[in-house]
């Protein structure tokens, strides 16, 4: 009985404290970079494809700085979706939104160079983690009261 | 079979083991989760006729954040230092308040003592090691749950594997220094000495370290736990000190 008590309490707090993590990650900005983009290479069916993962554990904004000309494309590693591209020629400052917690591709997709950093600005739980978050704490939440109402009586 | 069973709730419900397991899930999960907040990115290149860049196996950052909670540093400190005060308060810490001759004078045999003692350890300990990781993994990649499994598939059996085998001879370390010092305190020094030495040294050769540096070896694809080393650091030697423990319990007064 205590037992329980005990491991859904400190569950309970570990949900709680994930929380918190988040609200303190929110602003800490984060960098990637600055990468050097070297341009994908086709000669026939042979393709040299240079590239960059990023991994966020958040949805995240993102401020991209680029110089040189090319097109910075980010893809969802896991479905292969296009999240942005972005054709960049001199200098260019633009921000994207990877969508959820993950890894991203971003590989220049234009002819000549590129050089990229990325800054994380606002860091999110996507709402799929948020519900998580909310249903196992409420879940550890009831069934600790169940189990102190036992105790009790 | 419920005579037992009452003995096993006494075990599992001592108030003290409750506030360190406690204490232990919430620091070892709050310690993992931390460590998965952060940016990182890495380059490569990829060449040839045909490309393969995505899929779930190709993400190869979370799939390395989640084999880097398995053998987070301050983690293992912790549950090193947790599972010896269990194993002191289970075993010795009794002795010392004067309970033991309560308990050891029922009609239980020793053995049945040590055994329901050792599977509330048991529980207690791979509860401390992997409850935490599996909670923060899961949640932190909720978006991503569903393709976990594949993520993971690279290194999770045989670091789980791994893990299993560091608790084992984690908690069989416990049990011995618990039934062989003559008080809670020495117990856990003596426990405390044997397991950080090898951290402090820097000897990779015995455990925990062995482990731990195994634990992050398992990326490899070549590597298997299943050798002659690690199968026995990993579950003869705590065999054989749970053999002696058990040993010293049917032997020794309750003192």
């Amino acid at each position: 009985m205590r037992f329980w008590g005990a491991l859904l309490s400190a569950m309970l707090l570990l949900a709680i404290g994930s929380l918190w993590v988040y609200s303190s990650y929110e602003d800490r900005v984060g960098s990637a970079g600055p990468f050097f983009l070297h341009p994908v290479e086709r000669q026939g069916n042979v393709t040299y494809m240079p590239y960059v993962h990023i991994h966020t554990p958040t949805s995240s904004l993102v401020e991209a700085s680029c110089d040189g000309s090319g097109v910075v494309e980010a893809y969802d590693v896991i479905t292969g979706e296009v999240v942005d591209n972005h054709t960049v020629s001199g200098h260019a400052r633009y921000q994207f939104v990877l969508p959820r917690e993950g890894d991203y591709l971003v590989i220049n997709n234009g002819t000549s160079k590129l050089t990229c950093s990325f800054r994380f600005i606002k860091n999110y739980p996507t709402e799929a983690v948020q519900n998580s978050i909310y249903i196992s704490g409420s879940a550890f939440a009831l069934l600790l009261a169940l189990v102190v109402w036992r105790w009790s009586k | 079979m419920g005579r037992l069973y009452t003995l096993f709730r006494w075990e599992m419900n001592d108030v003290v083991k409750n506030v360190l397991l406690l204490f232990g899930i919430l620091l070892a999960g709050m310690a993992m989760k931390q460590s998965l907040m952060d940016v990182s990115s890495s380059t490569g290149s990829a060449y040839g006729t045909e490309i393969r860049l995505f899929g779930a196996s190709k993400a190869l950052h979370v799939s390395l954040n989640i084999h880097d909670l398995l053998h987070l540093s301050d983690v293992w400190t912790l549950l090193g230092f947790l599972i010896l005060l269990l194993g002191a308060l289970t075993f010795r810490y009794d002795r010392d308040s004067g309970v033991a001759r309560s308990v050891y004078s029922l009609p239980y045999s020793n053995t049945e003592i040590f055994g329901v003692k050792l599977l509330s350890l048991v529980i207690y300990g791979f509860t401390l090691a992997l409850l935490p990781f599996a909670y923060v993994s899961l949640t932190t990649y909720a978006s991503i749950a569903g393709h976990l499994p594949e993520i993971t598939s690279r290194f999770i059996g045989d670091a789980l594997v791994l893990v299993a085998f560091l608790v084992l001879y984690l908690m069989a370390v416990a049990t011995l220094t618990s039934l062989a010092a003559p008080n809670a305190f020495l117990a856990f020094i003596i426990g405390f000495a044997v397991i950080y030495a090898p951290r402090v040294t820097g000897s990779s050769e015995i455990p925990p370290q062995l482990f731990i540096s195994a634990i992050s070896r398992c990326w490899n694809s070549d590597f298997t736990p299943f050798t002659a080393r690690y199968i026995g650091w990993g579950i003869l030697v705590p065999l054989a000190l749970f053999a002696i423990s058990w040993i010293l319990i049917k032997r020794r007064d309750v003192v």
